[in-house]
C-alpha cells in the first residue's frame, strides 16, 4: 500500500525526468558525438531526442498496462527466481549508474580544481550528503530533484558570453556526414539522455499516473533543446579538431565568462554541479535501494549504507581516467541496450501475457 | 518525574476545607477573617496579594447581610454576577491561587462559595517593538491572556472563531489559548496541537516560545517552526488564511502555524505598502539572507583556494588589505565572526543605552584599532558586518538567529573544500529544509512542493485584489 | 541512536577533513603571476621570464621578475620558486609574450601548456614580441602591474584600435581549424615601452610574416565585422588628404564556385564619418568623391594584401573556412594547392554618414 504522503504530483515528473537526463554529460557530451557526427552533431541530438521520447512511450505504456513498479511487472511475469535476477541486474545498474555519475563528477573537481584532492574523504562527506538526502524518502528526493533543476537555471545565461566568439557558419554544410556516422552519433549521444529508468520505479508514487506521460515528454523535449542549444553553441565556438581535444568543453567556455566581481566562472560552475548532480545520485541510489528493500526485505537505510560503502569504495578503486572512461563506456552501452533492447522485448511480452489471459478468460 | 509534596497530599485524601485553609495560612499573605451573620459565622479567606481589595470592599463586604441566615442568602446578596458554588476542597484551593475570595461557613465543610475578585495587574496595551512598523496598527500583545483574546477577537466578530483553552504546567498551570476559525483551519492541525500540548510533561511554561519549542516536528532543527509576533493584526490576518494561533498566559507573544519558511520573510508591513515596494522589499530581505550565509564562507573560500576566480582589479585590494595579516584567512574570518556575535550579546543584555554605546565602541573602536593594528583586513571587517546587518532584515526575530548560527557550518566547511564546500553546506540546508515539516506540511512550501496559488504571497507580494482568495495550502482536506 | 549515529559519522568527516590534502592558495602567500614571457635559445631550450607584481601597502605595484631557462615550461616554474619566497602560482596570467626568434620555430608546442593547465583561463592574451621579450617585462615603469598593462594594452586595441580579436581561444581556434591560419599581436619594446606595432601572422604554428602599418586596418576589416575608433586617413590626390574614423566595417565572402580557381568576391561595407579633410568645403557630390576615392584606396590595399598572403601560402582571413562551409566535398590538401592560385576581388562599398560638425 502506497503511504499518501509519499505521492507526488503528476507535474513533478517533469523535474524528475529533467533532472536525471541532465546530469553530469552536460559538461562534456560534445566531444564524444562530435568525434563522429563533426558539424552534423546537432541532428544527432535531436534524433536522440526522438529515440527516447519513444523510450518514454514504452516504458509508461508498460507501467501503466501493470500498474506497478518493475519489480512487480518482473515477478509478476517471470515469477519469483528468474524475475528475481532480473531485479538484481536492474538494481545493480542503478547502483553503479549512481556511482558513475559520482565518480565523473569526482573526476572533474581533480582534473579542473583540486588535482591532489583525497578522494577518501571528499566521498565520506559526499556520502553522508546522499545518505541524509536518501534517508528522506522520495518526497524529499523530488523536493531537490526540483531545486536541481531551478537552483543551475541560472547557468543558462552564461550561454551568452561565448556567443561573441561564435560563428554559426560552422554549422554547414548540413547533412554533410554519412547515415552510419549519424547513427553512431545518435547512440553515442543517447548515452547523455540515460536515467529515466528510475521512472519505472517511481511511477506507483504519481498521483494521476494517465498525465505522467504528458509531463516526462515535455521533459525530455526540454532535455533535447537544452542539449541542441549547447551543441549548436559548442560546434560554433570551437573548431572540430579544437573541441576534441577538451574532455569538458562546457567547462572550458564558461572560462570566458568575465563579470565584474568573477572571472573563470568554471569554478563556480563546478561548485554549482554539486547540486546538478546530486539529485541523480541520489535518485539513482534511491532506486536501487528500493528495489533491494522490496527484494530481500532489509530496512532501506542499511541498503544505502551498504551502497554508500560500495560507491567509496569504487571510487577510490578507480584511479585514472582511462579506467573512468573504460568503467562509463562499459555503463553507457548496459544502460542502452536495457533502454533500446530490454524495454522493448518486455512490454512485448506484457502484451502477449496480457493477450493470453484475455483469451483464458474467453 | 518528581511528584511535588502538596500534589501528594491533595490526592491522597481529600482534606477538609478547613485544613485548606490552614495549610494555606501557612503563607503570610493569605488572610482569613471571620463574619458573623444571623446563624452562622461566615470565613471570608484570601490571598491579598492575588485579590482586588476594591471588589473586597466595595462589591462584598458591604453586602453581607447581618440578617441573612445562611450562606446562600448572603451570597444571594453580593452584586457580583458569577458565583461558584463547590464542595470540593481541592477547587477551593485551586481557586484562591488564582485570585478568588472563598466564604465557607465555620465548621460546615459542605460548600465553599468563591467570589471572582482576582486584581487584573498587566500592562496597557502599548506600541509593538520588536516588529515596529511605520504603517499599519500599533498595537501588541500584553503578558494578559485575556486582553490577547480580546484584541484578536475584536478584529474577528464571528462566531467561527473558537478558542480553546488547555492548562499547562505543574507549578505554572498556564492557560494556553487555541485560536483556529473554524471551515477555514484543518481539523486535523487543529486535534494534531491539542494533542501534543496536553501531552507536555513540564513544570512550568514561562513563555510561548516553550510551547513553539516543544510541539515542533523537527525539535532538532535550528530553524524555528512557528512564528512569534507580538502583533495581533498578523495574527488575525492568519487565522483567517487558516492558521492556528497558539497564546500563553503570561507571554506578549503569539505564535502562529503551520509556519512555512517563506513567511518568516514576510512584515506585517508588506499588506500595508503597495505591492511594488513590498515585493521588492521582499526580494530585497531575501538577497540580505542568502548573501548573510554565503558570503563569509566565499571569501574564506576564494582567499583560501580560488584566488583565479577574482578579476585583476579586485586581486589587488585584497591583497593589500590583507598584507601583513598574521592568520589565515578562516581564523580571520572566525574571530571576526564571533566578535560580532560578542557585540550582540552585550548589546542584547545592557539596557538600552548602554547598548548603543557598545555597538559604537565594538563597531568603530574595535574595528578600526584591529585593522590599523594588522589583525583583521577591512575587506572582511566589511564583509562581516555587512553579514551581521543582513541577518537583522529578517522581520522575525528568531529566523535571524537561525541565519548566524548556520553561518558556521558553512565557514568550516569553506575552509576544508572551498567552494565546494559551500555548495555541499548549501546542498545540506536544502535538505535540510526539505526534511522539515510543520504540522506534517513540507517547511519549503510553496516553493516545494510548487503552488502556484501561494506563490502569489511567497517572494513577492502581488496585489491585494490577487490575493483575495486564500493560499490553496492552508485549507486543503 | 540514529542522530547518534550521524553525529559520529559527521565528527568522523571533520576530523578525517583536516587531511582533505587540498593545497591552500592563499592570495597574500602566494606570487601571482600576470605576465609571463618567452626567450629561444636552442631548438630545445628557453628562458622564461615571469612577472608578479609586489602590492606596497601606500598602494604603489612593484612589479617583481624571475627568469629561468629550461626546456619545459612546468620545469620553468620550478626553477622560478627557487628563486623566491613565497611559490608561483600561474592562475591569473593576463599575458604570454613569445619572442619572433622562438614563434619562427613552434608555438604550437609552447601554446599546449597553456592550454592543458585548467587554471589558464581561455582568455589570455598571446603576443610576440619583436626583440626579446624579456625586455617588455623586465623594465618597471609606472604605477601599475605590468601584466594587468599589457592586457589592458591589448585589449583597447581590439576595442577600438588596429587588433582584430585575439586571446588563447582564438589563437587555438584557428589553429585546430583546417582553413585558417592563427594569427597573433605583434609588440615592440622601445626603451622598455611596449608599442604594438601589428599583427604576425602564422604559418600554423610557425610566424612568416609581420604586418606593416598601412596594411593594419585594412586586415582588421577584413578579418571581421569591426568598429574602430581610430580610423584612418588616405591621400586622395595632389595636397588632398581625408581622414575618416568611427569607421564600422562588415566583411562578406561571396563564392560562386567553391573548390575552383574561379574567382572569390569579398565585400566590404563600410561606414565612418569624416573627421579630416583638406580640400574644400564638402559638400554631397564632393562627399561623393571622397566615398569614391576611399573605395578605390582600401580596395587597392586589400587586394595588395590578399596576394601577399597568397603569396605567403598563410589565410588568416579564413578563406579557407568560407569555402569549407560551402562545400560538401572538402580536402585540406587539395585547398592548399588550390589557394594561391584564386584570383580575389575585392568590393568596397564606402559610405560617409556624417561630415562632423560643420555643413
Amino acid at each position: 500500500m502506497i503511504n499518501k504522503n509519499e505521492q507526488i504530483s503528476p507535474f513533478l515528473v517533469f523535474f524528475l525526468v529533467l533532472k536525471v537526463q541532465m546530469g553530469i554529460g552536460v559538461l562534456g557530451f560534445q566531444r564524444i558525438i562530435i568525434k563522429s557526427a563533426g558539424n552534423d552533431s546537432w541532428i544527432a541530438v535531436i534524433l536522440a531526442g526522438l529515440l527516447f521520447s519513444i523510450v518514454i512511450w514504452c516504458m509508461l505504456t508498460l507501467l501503466n498496462l501493470h500498474k506497478q513498479n518493475l519489480m512487480g511487472i518482473h515477478t509478476q511475469l517471470f515469477g519469483k527466481v528468474l524475475g528475481g535476477i532480473l531485479n538484481i541486474i536492474w538494481i545493480s545498474y542503478w547502483l553503479f549508474m549512481g556511482i558513475a555519475v559520482y565518480r565523473t563528477y569526482v573526476e572533474v573537481v581533480q582534473a579542473w580544481m583540486f588535482p591532489q584532492i583525497n578522494v577518501l574523504t571528499f566521498s565520506i562527506v559526499f556520502a553522508l550528503l546522499i545518505y541524509y538526502t536518501v534517508s528522506g524518502g522520495f518526497q524529499v528526493i523530488t523536493g531537490i530533484c526540483f531545486l536541481g533543476v531551478i537552483i543551475p537555471s541560472y547557468l543558462i545565461l552564461t550561454i551568452f558570453f561565448p556567443l561573441e566568439y561564435t560563428d554559426f557558419r560552422n554549422l554547414l554544410p548540413v547533412w554533410n556526414h554519412s547515415y552510419k556516422e549519424i547513427a553512431l552519433a545518435t547512440k553515442n549521444m543517447s548515452l547523455s539522455y540515460l536515467g529515466i529508468s528510475t521512472l519505472l520505479m517511481y511511477f506507483p508514487l504519481i498521483k494521476q499516473q494517465k498525465k505522467a506521460n504528458k509531463w516526462a515528454q515535455l521533459a525530455n523535449i526540454i532535455t533535447t533543446l537544452s542539449y541542441l542549444l549547447l551543441i549548436i553553441v559548442s560546434i560554433g565556438f570551437y573548431s572540430e579538431n579544437q573541441i576534441s581535444r577538451y574532455v569538458w568543453a562546457t567547462l572550458s567556455f564558461w572560462s570566458i565568462v568575465q563579470v565584474p566581481f568573477v572571472e573563470r566562472f568554471e569554478y563556480i560552475g563546478i561548485a554549482t554541479w554539486v547540486i546538478f548532480i546530486l539529485p541523480n545520485i541520489c535518485l539513482f541510489i534511491w532506486a536501487a535501494t528500493k528495489g533491494a528493500s522490496v527484494l530481500f526485505n532489509v530496512a532501506p537505510n542499511k541498503i544505502t549504507m551498504l551502497y554508500l560503502v560500495i560507491l567509496i569504495v569504487v571510487s577510490l578503486s578507480l584511479k585514472n581516467r582511462d579506467q573512468i572512461n573504460t568503467f562509463l563506456n562499459y555503463m553507457s552501452y548496459t544502460g542502452f541496450y536495457l533502454y533500446t533492447v530490454y524495454i522493448p522485448i518486455l512490454l512485448c511480452l506484457s502484451f502477449i501475457m496480457k493477450k493470453k489471459e484475455v483469451m483464458h478468460e474467453n | 518525574m518528581k511528584k511535588f509534596p502538596f500534589e501528594k497530599s491533595n490526592q491522597s485524601q481529600t482534606p477538609h476545607f478547613d485544613e485548606v485553609l490552614q495549610q494555606l495560612k501557612e503563607s503570610k499573605d493569605f488572610t482569613c477573617f471571620t463574619v458573623g451573620i444571623k446563624h452562622d459565622t461566615l470565613c471570608i479567606s484570601y490571598f491579598n496579594t492575588l485579590i482586588d481589595t476594591n471588589i473586597l470592599h466595595r462589591d462584598l463586604l458591604p453586602y453581607l447581610n447581618k440578617s441573612s441566615s445562611t450562606l446562600y442568602d448572603a451570597v444571594q446578596a453580593l452584586p457580583i454576577e458569577n458565583l461558584l458554588f463547590t464542595q470540593k476542597p481541592a477547587d477551593v484551593q485551586n481557586h484562591l491561587l488564582i485570585g478568588y475570595i472563598s466564604i465557607t461557613v465555620e465548621g460546615n465543610n459542605d460548600q465553599a462559595v468563591l467570589v471572582k475578585a482576582d486584581s487584573q495587574l498587566s500592562r496597557t496595551v502599548s506600541l509593538p517593538e520588536v516588529e515596529f512598523s511605520v504603517i499599519g496598527p500599533k498595537e501588541s500583545l500584553v503578558e494578559s491572556l485575556d486582553t490577547n483574546l480580546h484584541l484578536i477577537r475584536k478584529r474577528l466578530p464571528i462566531q467561527e472563531l473558537k478558542v480553546e483553552v488547555l492548562t499547562v504546567g505543574k507549578l505554572s498551570k498556564s492557560r494556553v489559548a487555541l485560536l483556529h476559525i473554524d471551515g477555514i483551519c484543518n481539523q486535523k492541525n487543529v486535534s494534531t496541537v491539542i494533542q501534543r500540548i496536553s501531552n507536555l510533561d513540564v513544570k512550568q511554561i514561562i513563555d510561548s516560545s516553550y510551547i513553539a519549542q516543544m510541539i515542533a516536528d523537527k525539535k532538532n532543527s535550528p530553524f524555528p517552526q512557528f512564528i512569534d509576533t507580538e502583533r495581533p493584526d498578523r495574527l488575525a490576518a492568519v487565522l483567517g488564511e487558516g492558521k492556528l494561533v497558539i497564546l500563553v498566559d503570561g507571554a506578549p507573544h503569539g505564535l502562529l502555524g503551520p509556519a512555512t519558511l517563506v513567511e518568516f520573510f514576510t512584515a506585517s508591513e508588506d499588506y500595508f505598502i503597495n505591492w511594488t515596494m513590498a515585493s521588492f522589499f521582499r526580494l530585497v530581505r531575501f538577497f540580505a539572507v542568502l548573501f548573510s550565509i554565503l558570503i563569509t564562507p566565499i571569501y574564506v573560500a576564494i582567499l583560501t583556494y580560488h584566488y583565479e576566480l577574482l578579476p585583476k582589479n579586485l586581486i589587488n585590494t585584497l591583497v593589500i588589505s590583507r598584507s601583513g595579516i598574521p592568520f589565515p584567512p578562516i581564523l580571520e574570518a572566525l574571530v571576526l565572526e564571533l566578535v560580532i556575535e560578542l557585540l550582540r550579546e552585550a548589546g542584547a543584555r545592557l539596557p538600552t543605552k548602554v547598548g548603543q554605546t557598545i555597538g559604537i565602541v565594538g563597531g568603530i573602536v574595535i574595528g578600526t584599532a584591529s585593522v590599523e593594528a594588522g589583525l583583521t583586513s577591512n575587506v572582511l571587517l566589511i564583509i562581516v558586518a555587512l553579514s551581521a546587518l543582513a541577518s537583522f532584515t529578517t522581520p522575525v526575530y528568531q529566523m535571524g538567529n537561525t541565519i548566524r548560527l548556520i553561518r558556521f557550518p558553512f565557514l568550516f566547511m569553506a575552509y576544508y573544500i572551498g567552494i565546494l564546500g559551500v555548495a555541499i553546506s548549501f546542498c545540506f540546508m536544502l535538505i535540510h529544509l526539505l526534511r522539515i515539516t510543520t504540522l506534517g506540511r513540507p517547511y519549503l512550501e510553496p516553493l516545494y512542493p510548487p503552488k502556484l496559488e501561494s506563490l502569489k504571497d511567497s517572494l513577492i507580494r502581488l496585489p491585494l485584489t490577487y490575493l483575495s482568495k486564500r493560499p490553496a495550502s492552508k485549507h486543503e482536506e | 541512536m540514529r542522530i547518534k549515529m550521524i553525529l559520529l559519522t559527521s565528527m568522523m568527516t571533520l576530523f578525517l577533513s583536516s587531511c582533505m590534502n587540498i593545497e591552500p592558495t592563499v592570495l597574500n602567500e602566494i606570487n601571482i603571476a600576470t605576465a609571463i614571457s618567452y626567450d629561444y635559445i636552442d631548438k630545445d631550450h628557453f628562458t622564461s621570464t615571469a612577472v608578479t607584481p609586489y602590492y606596497l601597502p601606500d598602494k604603489r605595484v612593484n612589479n617583481v621578475t624571475f627568469t629561468a631557462t629550461s626546456s619545459l615550461s612546468k620545469d620553468v616554474r620550478q626553477r622560478m620558486n627557487q628563486q623566491t619566497d613565497k611559490p608561483i602560482f600561474s592562475g591569473k596570467i593576463e599575458v604570454v609574450l613569445y619572442s619572433k626568434e622562438l614563434a619562427k620555430h613552434d608555438l604550437i608546442r609552447m601554446t599546449d601548456t597553456l592550454i592543458r593547465d585548467p587554471s589558464i583561463g581561455n582568455t589570455v592574451y598571446l603576443a610576440v614580441v619583436d626583440g626579446k621579450a624579456q625586455d617588455v617585462l623586465i623594465k618597471q615603469f609606472g604605477n601599475v602591474d605590468k601584466g594587468t598593462y599589457l592586457s589592458n594594452a591589448i585589449e583597447h586595441n581590439i576595442q577600438s584600435g588596429i587588433l582584430p580579436k585575439t586571446n588563447l581561444h582564438l589563437f587555438s581556434y584557428a589553429h585546430n581549424s583546417e582553413g585558417m591560419d592563427p594569427f597573433l599581436p605583434i609588440i615592440k619594446p622601445k626603451n622598455g615601452n611596449p608599442i604594438i606595432t601589428g599583427v604576425a601572422l602564422f604559418d600554423q604554428g610557425k610566424f612568416v610574416y609581420q604586418t606593416k602599418d598601412h596594411e593594419n586596418i585594412i586586415f582588421k576589416m577584413l578579418v571581421e565585422t569591426s568598429s574602430n575608433k581610430e580610423g584612418f586617413s588616405a591621400k586622395l590626390g595632389e595636397n588632398l588628404f581625408a581622414s575618416v574614423y568611427n569607421i564600422s566595417s562588415k566583411v562578406s565572402y561571396n563564392i560562386p564556385e567553391p573548390m575552383t580557381n574561379s574567382p572569390i568576391m569579398i565585400n566590404l561595407k563600410v561606414e565612418a564619418v569624416l573627421r579630416e579633410f583638406t580640400g574644400e568645403q564638402p559638400d554631397k557630390k564632393v562627399i561623393r568623391t571622397i566615398e569614391k576615392k576611399m573605395e578605390k584606396e582600401l580596395k587597392q590595399r586589400a587586394e595588395k594584401l590578399i596576394v601577399k598572403l597568397q603569396k605567403l601560402e598563410v589565410d588568416p582571413l579564413g578563406v579557407g573556412e568560407q569555402v569549407r562551409t560551402r562545400t560538401r566535398s572538402w580536402n585540406k590538401d587539395e585547398w592548399k594547392s588550390l589557394y594561391p592560385t584564386i584570383p580575389f576581388q575585392v568590393n568596397v562599398n564606402f559610405e560617409i554618414l556624417e561630415s562632423g560638425a560643420v555643413e
